[in-house]
């Protein structure tokens, strides 16, 4: 078992498979060796924590990302994926932006490369198919371009 | 990652929003993910981009200065347009180029505009090409030929991935074309090739099959070669045949025994001669994590001779040497008309899949046919002593026949069950026909794709029923407020009736499969029953 503790410290006894799937995490327990050390994540508050720990402790077994799952899976592989692996990442991310981010930020930190990635496809799928004044008011992004950098904008042959 | 780009004129942390917190590299990421297969076509990625370089100052800073963000989505769709072309290409620097081309040559446009010219211009770092040729009259063919093999033939320097589909609205037109003479393939110089998926068939001799991980078959292989190429190729990952590319070896021949441990997936769709599959897998050793799909499709009266039904038995037979299903927790099986299929993850992902699938009517039966012998050996050879959860898909028209009775013995762990208010309506005929018969006992939950309608209220009313006399702890409900039945009108359904089977919770979903509400039976407000929203948005 592994000790965490969070910014606000708030402390986890984590399974050591679990733990070392942040190289971060992971880097630290070799560095110190076999120790009851408690590691500290000063980058990370509980209430993110919470979701990491959830998602790692749910995939801890997956096999490692494949950079290529498309074309080759049988309608019935999708199918049977979508409806049923998909399903718990999809519920995992329907948070509010604030969190969503902040569990973005906590994987970059943490160095878990799939939850960045996975987290991050939720931000890029709220960008999908959208214009620029939608992708404005679903991130609450104000246009702060100059009247001559707008003009430029707007030149641009290839219209959005 | 990111590109070198300048600092920031007005950097995002002037923005409030919470975005505007990620630091650049994964916004970065953001952004490049949307440039990637299979969150995005191509086509939306490239107007996913255009659209985000236009949001503010910081990302369209970010986003211009990254030119292989832009080199990832060049679509002809957009750049058959030279001002476009003149517009977005400086964007993307040096980095290697992604490009998706849908070709009509019925359309054969003026030199200057000429895919193959914008090709050949920058061929030499080209990375990935998905090259798509829908063409309709055999008098363009001949120059397309001569164009393509004057692309395709030469050294591909920086190519790693290369898929090319050629779909014909044109009859007798020859294709996929053989190779004209003097030709081969990049020239046989393709030194980091990883990928290839193209009617052209394949020299077993090819240099670049010593390091190719992605490889779909086309052409006329016979099995007995394969097998010995497959040797060479210790990098290949991933194994592709949908067009029957393999042909039989002589049964006197000796074949090789091949093991090949980087194999994690196969997927095999049979459309005509099993036995070379037969040979191809009885002579082939993978690793434990590999994924087999294997599809046969009987196109054919052929496909009825009892000689067929024998091959694709030995072929369902050796699905035990491959997959280890015992630890398998989620399955799709499907009962239809004419196909037949069967899919199974495990715990990490692993998926093995059979699918039959007929498009020929029996002879001789009416209605759907049996299940076929083999499916049944199938799953016998599969024990799934963990299965949970369960999708089940069978032909509504048809119902289900006793001789379907057996498959479900195979998946009697079931807790879960995924299905429609019509497959319970079959379930429930086979349930009538035979009083003794005890389907999923260990069911727990099952959910509905949509909310029953008034003619699916007596079986669901027997399904239920037979749940409680079953005694098992079957105790929830899940439907989708969605229906089969189409239509934008706003309507509502009664529910009432399920108010009598006490105790049951019934939980609602939206469309999207989020939870909203739960409803207990005989303690809730039965109002909350008598007019349930139907969303189908």
């Amino acid at each position: 078992m592994v000790i965490l503790i969070t910014s606000d410290n708030v402390k986890y006894v984590v399974e050591k498979d679990v733990a070392e799937l942040s190289v971060l995490v992971k880097n630290m327990l070799e560095d110190i060796g076999p120790s009851d050390e408690p590691i500290p994540l000063h980058n990370v508050t509980s209430t993110v924590f919470n979701k990491v720990l959830e998602y790692c402790i749910y995939h801890r077994n997956d096999p490692p990302p494949s950079d290529d799952d498309e074309g080759c899976a049988s309608p019935l592989h999708k199918y049977l994926a979508s409806h049923i692996c998909s399903e718990w990442d999809q519920r995992f991310f329907d948070v509010d932006q604030a969190l969503l981010f902040d569990i973005i930020l906590a994987a970059n930190y943490l160095d878990i490369k799939t939850l960045l990635d996975d987290a991050c496809k939720a931000v890029a799928h709220l960008i999908q198919g959208k214009s620029t004044e939608e992708i404005r008011g679903i991130f609450n992004i104000v246009n702060d371009f100059t009247p001559e950098e707008e003009a430029r904008v707007k030149k641009e042959n290839v219209s959005s | 990652m990111v590109d070198a780009v300048d600092p920031l004129p007005f950097p995002c942390e002037r923005q409030n929003a919470p975005i505007c917190n990620l630091p650049e590299d994964v916004l970065w990421h953001v952004f490049f993910l949307n440039t990637t297969s299979p969150i995005a076509s191509l086509k939306s990625a490239f107007e996913d981009l255009i659209s985000s370089s236009h949001v503010c100052l910081a990302w369209r800073t970010l986003i211009n200065s990254s030119p292989s963000l832009w080199s990832r989505a060049i679509d002809w769709d957009y750049f058959r347009r030279a001002d476009i072309r003149d517009e977005i290409m400086p964007r993307t620097g040096d980095a290697l180029l992604n490009i998706r081309v849908n070709c009509y040559p019925y359309r054969y446009e003026s030199p200057a505009e000429s895919v193959f010219t914008f090709l050949l211009e920058h061929w030499a770092r080209i990375q990935t090409l998905e090259l798509s040729i829908i063409y309709y009259s055999h008098l363009s063919s001949n120059k397309l030929e001569d164009d393509l093999w004057h692309l395709i033939g030469r050294p591909a320097p920086s190519l790693q991935n290369f898929q090319l589909k050629i779909n014909s609205r044109y009859t007798n037109t020859g294709w996929p074309p053989a190779i004209p003479e003097g030709h081969v393939l990049f020239g046989d110089q393709a030194p980091v090739l990883e990928k290839i998926a193209s009617p052209i068939t394949i020299r077993l001799t090819s240099p670049w099959l010593a390091h190719i991980r992605d490889l779909s078959l086309c052409g006329s292989l016979p099995v007995e070669e394969f097998l010995e190429a497959l040797k060479s190729m210790s990098c290949l990952e991933t194994l592709r045949d949908s067009n029957n590319s393999l042909t039989s070896a002589d049964r006197s021949l000796h074949l090789p025994a091949i093991s090949h441990p980087t194999l994690n997936r196969i997927t095999l769709v049979v459309q005509s001669n099993v036995e070379p599959y037969v040979q191809f897998l009885s002579h082939l050793s993978i690793s434990p994590k590999c994924t087999l799909d294997v599809a046969v499709h009987a196109l054919s009266r052929h496909a009825w001779e009892q000689e067929h039904w024998d091959l694709t038995d030995e072929l369902v037979r050796l699905f035990p040497k491959f997959c280890d299903l015992t630890q398998a927790q989620s399955a799709v099986l499907s009962l239809d008309s004419y196909r037949f299929a069967f899919s199974a993850l495990a715990p990490n992902r692993v998926i093995s899949s059979f699918e039959f699938l007929h498009q020929m009517r029996p002879p001789t039966a009416e209605g759907r046919m049996h299940t076929p012998p083999f499916f049944q050996h199938f799953l016998q050879s599969s024990p799934l002593p963990n299965l949970r959860h369960l999708i089940f898909i069978a032909a509504p028209c048809h119902g289900l026949l006793a001789f379907d009775q057996a498959c479900f013995d195979y998946v009697k762990s079931v807790e879960v069950l995924h299905t429609t208010t019509s497959c319970i309506q079959c379930i429930t005929d086979l349930l009538a026909a035979d009083t003794s018969l005890v389907m999923f006992p260990a069911l727990r939950e099952l959910h509905l794709q949509s909310l029953p309608e008034k003619a699916d209220i007596p079986s669901m009313k027997f399904f239920l029923a037979s749940r409680k006399s079953i005694g098992e702890p079957f105790n929830t409900l899940v439907m989708r407020k969605t229906s089969y039945i189409l239509g934008n009108k706003k309507r509502t359904v009664d529910l009432r009736w399920l108010d009598r089977f006490t105790g049951l919770k019934v939980v609602f979903q939206s469309g999207r499969g989020d939870e909203e509400s739960e409803y207990i039976c005989g303690k809730s407000d039965v109002k909350e029953l008598a007019k349930v929203p139907v969303n189908n948005d």
